[in-house]
């Protein structure tokens, strides 16, 4: 068993219930399964049989401006009864504002009102839920004026204050490194060790926009070395953290996406003084 | 600087706005990505709708819907639930006036897709009430809807699946289309409803005894087969429960 | 009218009797590795976006011009004949 798992997508299930390839484990989308019934919940009762889940919210707002939305909070709580996930995750950033909801991962600013307004969210998240979630690292296209926390060391204070975990997407710290300017490596090193329980690998993709080139977060093509190299280094310092290959566009064939999570099994087996070194020499 | 509050809406107002200065650099990366993304999602649920008019049409509709009406909750499972009704006042309904009908189904489609499971009707039960099943309330499977239509809505959505091949559809030999769209099981069924089943189960539906429905349906067909009817309904699994009074 | 209707309902309970046998007949059973039939699993070419809306966390690259608004069709409604006014036995 290696330490990687995959997102569930609706065209992999068949192959998934039929073959049971050896994954760490399966993440959904919150969001998706917050209906009544239907498909999604008969494959993913059949596959939790099988294998861990991780449940990764895109939509609680935690940055939001307003309050969190309560019937949102109840159903991810519903949904976390439900399944009993291993590991539960949202965002560092906003969606909602006035009751609308945009579908994206909104920036906010990282100030000191920030940082007690999303505090304040993660608190209420974890209480309602009963049990600590996982925070994840955005990727920045733009950086406010205002902000005087840089994003790491906003991520452990939040961890510090509210006790709870990071997921740490090193691709969205390799886009922002190039949009926004982040010292990847000193932003690794920013973060406290015991912190992280998650992390997530994906593909980017430059483009251009109003003439200057930005990498752009698709999770729609593969990892780039540069990123598998980045998690090189967060493995090494955070160890061997449950990983997600990510991918949410430009769906590729089940056997595409398990030998991408075993490119990283692979780069956790290799790394010096873990188990996994020992047992390859052996 | 702006708050918090302010920052939020005024991206808010960016996105959605056909035009206007973005609020930070790079901003238009949020608003290609939120109607994007959302048009993307209409896409996915109204999916004969998008093969009927094709790529870039929908997506020029789908971006004035989401304008129009964005969504109001996280999830977007649910989401376009008004598109159909807002589809009807567009110009392209006039070009092709069944269209809002094609996407009414889908949207029905949709709700029976992700409704609440239901365990079918035990018809060995029912086999032995006797006459007294005259004066019983059947319920239907709580993911059904009705769909009406002057168009043959359903012949135009089974030649825009995916594998339906080369399928035409003649919309002037055919009048109104009842159809009751249901998910008894894991599949969504789309079944085609005579003017007398359509009439039966509404009134099932509306919660009258079966002696009431039949009478409703031999009014609109004195022809009505209720054993034939029945028998199909019955092996379809759209029914849930009878109950007496 | 009175007398058809007693008649008519006093069957009632033998045509109920008769379609729920003709439905146990018609209705097939599932074969255990009838995936499509226990799980609703999409089929091969079949879009899944329906139980992936969500999926929206990665950034689309394509950059649509929101002003756009093109509202000439140019899809499959080419194979829809008839219908061009009005529908049909009004």
């Amino acid at each position: 068993m290696g330490i990687t798992g995959i997102g569930l997508k609706a065209r992999h299930t068949a192959e998934l219930l039929a073959r049971r390839p050896s994954l760490r484990f399966l993440e959904v989308h919150a969001e998706n399964y917050m209906s009544a019934g239907g498909p999604a919940h008969r494959w993913l009762t059949a596959l939790r049989e099988a294998y861990p889940v991780s449940i990764h919210g895109v939509g609680l707002s935690l940055g939001g401006a307003e309050p969190l939305d309560a019937d949102h909070l109840a159903d991810l709580a519903a949904l976390v009864d439900r399944y009993q996930p291993e590991l539960v995750s949202e965002h560092l950033a906003w969606c909602r504002i006035d009751g609308t909801y945009l579908n994206d991962l909104l920036p906010i600013p990282y100030t000191d009102a920030s940082l007690s307004l999303v505090a304040d969210h993660i608190d209420q998240t974890q209480t309602a839920l009963r049990r600590r979630i996982l925070v994840e690292n955005p990727s920045s296209y733009t950086a406010f004026p205002e902000s005087d926390w840089d994003e790491a060391a906003f991520l452990a204070e939040l961890a510090r204050r509210t006790g709870c975990g990071i997921l740490l997407d090193v691709n969205n710290i390799h886009v922002s490194a190039h949009n926004v300017g982040l010292d990847a490596r000193a932003y690794l090193a920013a973060l406290p060790a015991g912190a992280v329980g998650e992390i997530h690998v994906a593909g980017h993709e430059p483009v251009e926009h109003d003439g200057r080139a930005v990498l752009l977060d698709t999770h729609g093509a593969p990892v780039t070395a540069a990123v598998w190299d980045l998690y090189r280094q967060a493995l090494t310092r955070f160890g061997p953290i449950p990983t997600l290959v990510e991918r949410d566009a430009n769906i590729p064939p089940l056997a595409e996406l398990l030998a991408e999570a075993a490119t990283a099994d692979g780069i956790a087996e290799v790394l010096p003084g873990k188990d996994g070194a020992h047992a390859h020499a052996a | 600087m702006p708050t918090l509050l302010e920052r939020q809406r005024d991206m808010r107002d960016w996105v959605l706005a056909t035009a206007g200065t973005p609020p930070l650099p790079n901003a238009g990366l949020h608003r290609d990505n939120t109607l994007g993304g959302l048009a993307a999602v209409l896409a996915a649920g109204f999916p004969v709708t998008h093969r009927l008019v094709g790529e870039a049409c929908f997506i020029g509709l789908a971006q004035a819907y989401v304008r129009h009406e964005p969504p109001h909750e996280a999830p977007l499972l649910r989401y376009g639930t008004g598109f159909p009704a807002w589809l009807r006042g567009q110009e392209v309904a006039r070009q092709l006036p069944y269209l809002a009908d094609v996407a009414r189904l889908e949207a029905a489609w949709t709700h029976a897709y992700h409704a609440t499971e239901a365990a079918p009707l035990d018809a060995g039960a029912l086999a032995t009430l006797g006459d007294a099943v005259e004066d019983a309330v059947w319920r239907l499977h709580p993911s059904h809807r009705f769909v009406t239509s002057p168009w043959p809505v359903d012949r135009v959505w089974r030649a825009n699946q995916p594998d339906a091949g080369d399928a035409t559809v003649d919309l002037d030999t055919e009048g109104d289309t009842h159809l009751l769209v249901v998910r008894p099981a894991a599949e969504v069924l789309l079944i085609r409803l005579g003017p007398g089943a359509f009439a039966l189960l509404m009134a099932l539906g509306a919660g009258l005894p079966l002696g009431s429905a039949w009478d409703n349906a031999l009014a609109l067909d004195a022809g009505f087969n209720l054993e034939h009817e029945l028998t199909g309904l019955l092996a379809a699994q759209v029914f849930t429960g009878v109950e007496l009074p | 009218m009175q007398t058809t209707t007693v008649s008519r309902r006093l069957g009632l309970g033998l045509i109920v009797a008769t379609a729920v046998a003709g439905a146990t007949l018609a209705a097939a059973p599932a074969k255990a590795a009838d995936m499509e039939k226990c799980y609703g699993v999409v089929k091969a070419g079949h879009n899944d976006c329906k139980t992936d809306s969500n999926s929206c966390a990665g950034h689309a690259t394509k950059d649509r011009d929101p002003g756009a608004f093109i509202a000439v069709p140019a899809g499959t409604c080419a194979k829809i004949s008839g219908g061009s006014t009005e529908p049909a036995k009004k």
